[in-house]
Order: C-alpha cells, then structure tokens, then sequence
C-alpha cells in the first residue's frame, strides 16, 4: 500500500563528491548586482497547496505571485558572482580564502554553509 | 604559522604532536588524537596516536591489520630503504599493505604511546613528503603542550586536556580542563573588520559573558584584560548557581596575521596562570 511505503532516502554527498560539484543559478530566481557591488535576488516562494486552495478560496483579490526577497552582503555576493556554471565548489572555496584571508578550512565552512543556505532555498542547484 | 627548518616546511603541533609538513598542505582534525593532511583539497596523510598501557607487539600487530584492512605485514628488519629513517627513530615500525606498504604503526615504548598512519596519495612525492613529515614527529611529555596550526600559535601548561574544540568561519575555539580550571581559546578573524564594529573591550565582554567584573585593564593598544575575584560570600552565591566564581581573561590584537586572540580561564579556586604565557611568542 502506497501509505505504508517508506520513503527511500537519498545516498548523502560525499565530501570529495560536493567538492567537484558545479553550482548554477536556478532558472526562476530573478538576481541584480547594486551599485554597491551587493547581489539582490527576488524569487518565487513556493507554498503548500493546501495553503494556496484556501487563500484562493477566501481571497476576493487576484491571485498573485508571492516572492521572497534577499540581499547578500559582500562575502555573499562574490560567491553569487563565481556560481555560473563553470566553477566548481572547490575554486569557489579558493578564491574565497585567497579574497578574505581566511584559511582554507574556514572558507571551506562558509561556502559549504552558505551553498546549503541557497540550495535549501532553491536559488542554486549543484551539478 | 611559522615555517620550519627551511622555507619549504611549516610546523604543526596538535595535542602533544609536533612535525613538520609541506607548506602546500592543510590538516584537519577530525577527532582530538587523529590529523589527515590534504593538499588541494586531496588527502595526503593521516595519523592517529594513542595511549596504551601495554605494548604488546602482537597486539600492534593485529591493531595495523584492523587498521591497513590487510594481513600483510612488513616486519621491522625488512622495511624499505625509504622507510629506514622512520625506523631508526622510533621504538618499533611496522608497516601493511597490499601492492604498495602505506600503512603503519609504530610507538614510543617509554611513553606507552602508538601511532598508526596511512599515506592516502600514492604517488612517489606524496609518499617522500609523508615519510619526512612522520620522521620529524615528536611529542610533548609531561611538558607543556605547543598547539600550532591555521595561522596562530599557543602553548597550555602541562596537564591541560583538551575537552571540545570547534572550527566555524572566522571563529576557532579549542577548550581545556585541568581539576578545576576550565580553559577556553578563541581565534576571531579577521580583526579589522570586527574591530569597525566593536571595541576590544566589548569582544572580551561578549566571549566572557559574565556579570559583575570587578576589575579590568589595558595593558596597550592591543591588549585588554578582565578579572573577577569575588569575595566569600559571592563566592558562595557563584557555587551555589554552578557557575566559576574567579575569571581572568584577555584579549590580544595580532596585526600581524589579522586576528583577535583571546583565553578565558575559569576557576572555583583562584587563578595562578598568567594568560600572557599562553599566546607567547614561538619562534
């Protein structure tokens, strides 16, 4: 019976196998780079539809999109800028311990964190 | 962190361990006794050491086929010319493999201390820098400990052990026991731009997260300390909510590798340790 069917887990990543993977950009997020330097995103958050039955159901207005909006800080902002595709996690966590000063294992903690952050989110999606 | 007998090694000490290992190479430590050395994000070595009461060597030898997942074990009289160096400076090596022997234990005898390692690159320089790196170990007994790695050094007082430590961006926190005496070193990085937002004074504040200090002082631009001695019956009142009544701490400015350097020692007895030993310089 398809209620009793236990949901089959997905083998976690490896840390050599997240290393070499390649993020990008999901194709629904709309992202713009300020003046500043700093990355806006503005992207579509996706409710339950159960939720969404009943605001429609009670909602006189028209049904609208309803997005989410981020701002990065700078440390933020240039690893949105090297997600394009090409570069894998591994540079992106070099170029950040080059750009920063950190050490390696501190980059390696905050770009891991962060692209977890993102793909929780939907915004990025790893090759 | 300091770079070693040439320019081509730097130093890193690790609970009682000292070697000297490529300056291409990075260590973490996954466990407190255990270090895996990666260059370019690729694992190189890995070393694990542990007490024993006895050293038996059937038992070393049965801890190196657990180890190497292999039963094929060079004796000690049999090494490679490569290995010869390693053999000569410790009490016993032995090492396991199967095409290539890259796995091995050996141990001080007096010190009742083993040391497994296995060489994770096979390639002949991965293995010709593992076998310099394992031939410079040495280990701190009944001394007091040199810590050394990332980009910053200190030394504990004999008897100090590490309890927990935990590395996040920009914060490294390593915390030690002795009796009493509870031992917390930060690393905070990078310190210009913690310094933008927040005073000195105001970092050690936060790390310390105690009331009622009742002295504190700047030694200089680059140091600030904070002591609580509080008297009998606060002392009393300390104890009875379970907390350290006596703190001493302080917080160093390092403009030389961007960093913000702080100990906070806490105590039911009076704190005898001058924090200044800790961070002082290594050359």
């Amino acid at each position: 019976m398809k209620f009793f069917e236990q949901k089959t887990k997905q083998a976690a990543i490896t840390r050599p196998e997240a290393l070499v993977c390649v993020p990008h950009h999901s194709s629904s997020v709309y992202w713009s780079e300020r003046e500043d330097g700093t990355i806006f995103i503005e992207y579509k958050l996706d409710l339950k539809p159960f939720f969404v039955s009943i605001v429609r159901k009670f909602s006189k207005q028209p049904e609208r999109k309803i997005t989410k909006k981020l701002q990065l800080d700078e440390t933020g902002s240039s690893v949105w800028k090297m997600i394009d595709g090409r570069n894998d996690v591994k540079s992106i966590i070099k170029a950040v311990s080059e750009n920063s000063g950190l050490t390696m294992q501190e980059a390696e903690i905050s770009v891991t964190t962060f692209l977890r952050e993102l793909g929780r989110r939907g915004l990025i999606q790893l090759q | 962190m300091s770079k070693a007998n040439n320019s081509r090694t730097k130093t890193l000490a690790w609970n009682g361990v000292k070697l000297y290992i490529p300056n291409s190479w990075d260590s973490r430590f996954p466990k407190n006794q255990h270090i895996i050395f990666e260059k370019d994000f690729t694992p190189q070595l890995q070393l694990r050491w542990e007490k024993t009461k006895r050293i038996n060597p059937n038992d070393l030898r049965k801890k190196l086929i657990d180890f190497s997942n292999t039963s094929c074990i060079l004796e000690a009289d049999t090494l490679p010319a490569a290995w010869s160096e390693v053999r000569g400076k410790f009490d016993l090596l032995l090492l396991a493999g199967k095409d290539n022997f890259t796995s091995g234990i050996f141990y001080y005898k007096k010190q009742k201390l083993i040391f497994l390692f296995e060489v994770l690159n096979n390639n002949s320089s991965a293995l010709k820098d593992s076998v310099k790196s394992i031939t410079s170990l040495s280990y701190s007994f009944q001394s007091d400990t040199l810590w050394q790695f990332q980009d910053f050094s200190f030394i504990t007082p004999y008897r100090f052990t590490l309890e927990n430590y935990s590395f996040a961006a920009g914060l490294t926190h390593l915390s030690f026991k002795q009796a009493d005496l509870t031992c917390h070193i930060c690393r905070l990085g990078p310190a210009d731009q913690r310094l933008e937002q927040q005073s000195l004074e105001s970092i050690l504040e936060t790390l310390v997260s105690a009331k009622a200090v009742l002295s504190c002082g700047q030694g200089n631009d680059n140091t600030y300390s904070l002591k609580r001695e509080p008297s009998v019956w606060q002392q009393i009142k300390y104890r009875l909510r379970r907390q350290h009544p006596f703190i001493l701490a302080e917080i160093y400015h390092d403009e030389q590798y961007n960093n913000l350097l702080a100990v906070v020692l806490s105590s039911r007895q009076p704190i005898t340790i001058e924090p200044a030993h800790i961070f002082k310089k290594i050359e």
